[in-house]
């Protein structure tokens, strides 16, 4: 048998491989479109991590579309995070939280972050934590700053990409300057 | 406040000093640092303080990362945390904060895990007489 004629069947013909180059740069301009509404990082999310030393004014819009950012548009899951804050705070410099995670820390069951957010903070990001399965239970405590009294919010992002919220009003007398 | 110099900002780490394979165990961190949120002014001449602030933690055990966190300017002055560890081996805690210059300072201390029998575990094998025989 002559080897030459022998044809192996390919899973991508030439014409098709062609087109679909020039159809992935079409789609990738619509999906950049699409980000600019819902997907893409904020301003002040990104403004975050550079040095900065002048005023900025809490905007609430902003602060909540941060949160949109992370959620993605996914359903959210009921009595996964456990938020504990002080009703009142006397001073807005230092407020004691503390949160932890309902989940068994095997295999995919562990959050992978935990986002803190205070809406009516000229910055609302507040901090982020990265758990693995290694640390036994996702509990931590840790204190913040807050401008005024304001909803704090913990979002845990799972690693199997289930998503929990909670947020609890805290009650600020004298509010910190941050 | 802000330009005051100082050299000996002091960073604590507090875990237990021995505990059971398997335990939980709680680990508190404390560093003292401004965290100028870069937004405060000077009351009399009016100069905006300089954003500094500590924004990256990380957590080695016997130099696996097993805890990251990063934070922004709300994070309070003189940050505390604590968090917890599950502990199988004795050994090195390690914690290192990362400041928003770049300047990094570390803090560590070690940990003795027992078994049921109230022997040691350690991080690596102990060549004996024996396991060499089982190797061969």
């Amino acid at each position: 048998m002559n080897i030459k004629f022998i044809k192996h069947k390919l899973l991508l013909s030439r014409r098709k491989f062609i087109t679909g180059i020039s159809l992935v740069p079409s789609l990738s301009f619509l999906r950049s479109l699409d980000a600019k509404e819902e997907v893409g990082s904020p301003f002040r999310d990104r403004f975050q991590t550079y040095r900065q030393t002048f005023r900025i004014e809490p905007d609430l819009e902003e602060a909540k579309r941060i949160v949109r950012n992370i959620i993605k548009g996914r359903e959210l899951r009921e009595d996964l995070i456990l938020l504990n804050a002080p009703d009142i705070a006397e001073n807005g410099n230092t407020v004691p939280i503390n949160f932890s995670v309902n989940c068994s820390m095997i295999n995919d069951d562990y959050p992978e972050v935990v986002h803190i957010l205070v809406l009516d903070n000229p910055f609302p990001e507040i901090a982020k934590f990265y758990f693995t399965p290694q640390s036994g239970e996702a509990e931590l405590s840790i204190r913040i700053r807050m401008r005024t009294s304001s909803n704090i919010i913990a979002i845990a992002e799972m690693a199997d990409g289930t998503i929990g919220q909670t947020q609890s009003f805290v009650d600020v007398t004298i509010g910190a300057c941050s | 406040m802000a330009n005051e110099e100082r050299s000996n900002w002091r960073r604590r780490l507090r875990i237990p000093k021995s505990a059971n394979k398997g335990d939980v165990i709680t680990i508190k961190t404390m560093a003292e640092h401004v965290m100028e949120p870069g937004v405060r002014r000077d009351q009399e001449t009016g100069v905006i303080y300089p954003k500094k602030i500590i924004d990256h933690v990380y957590v080695r055990f016997n130099g696996k990362q097993v805890f990251k966190s990063q934070w922004y300017s709300g994070v309070s002055a003189n940050p505390f945390m604590s968090f917890k560890l599950k502990v199988d081996t004795s050994g090195l805690i390690e914690v290192e904060w990362v400041d928003d210059y770049g300047q990094s300072s570390f803090k560590r201390d070690t940990i003795d895990v027992y078994d049921k029998n109230g022997k040691i575990i350690y991080p690596f094998e102990i060549d004996t007489p024996d396991s060499k025989n089982k190797v061969m």
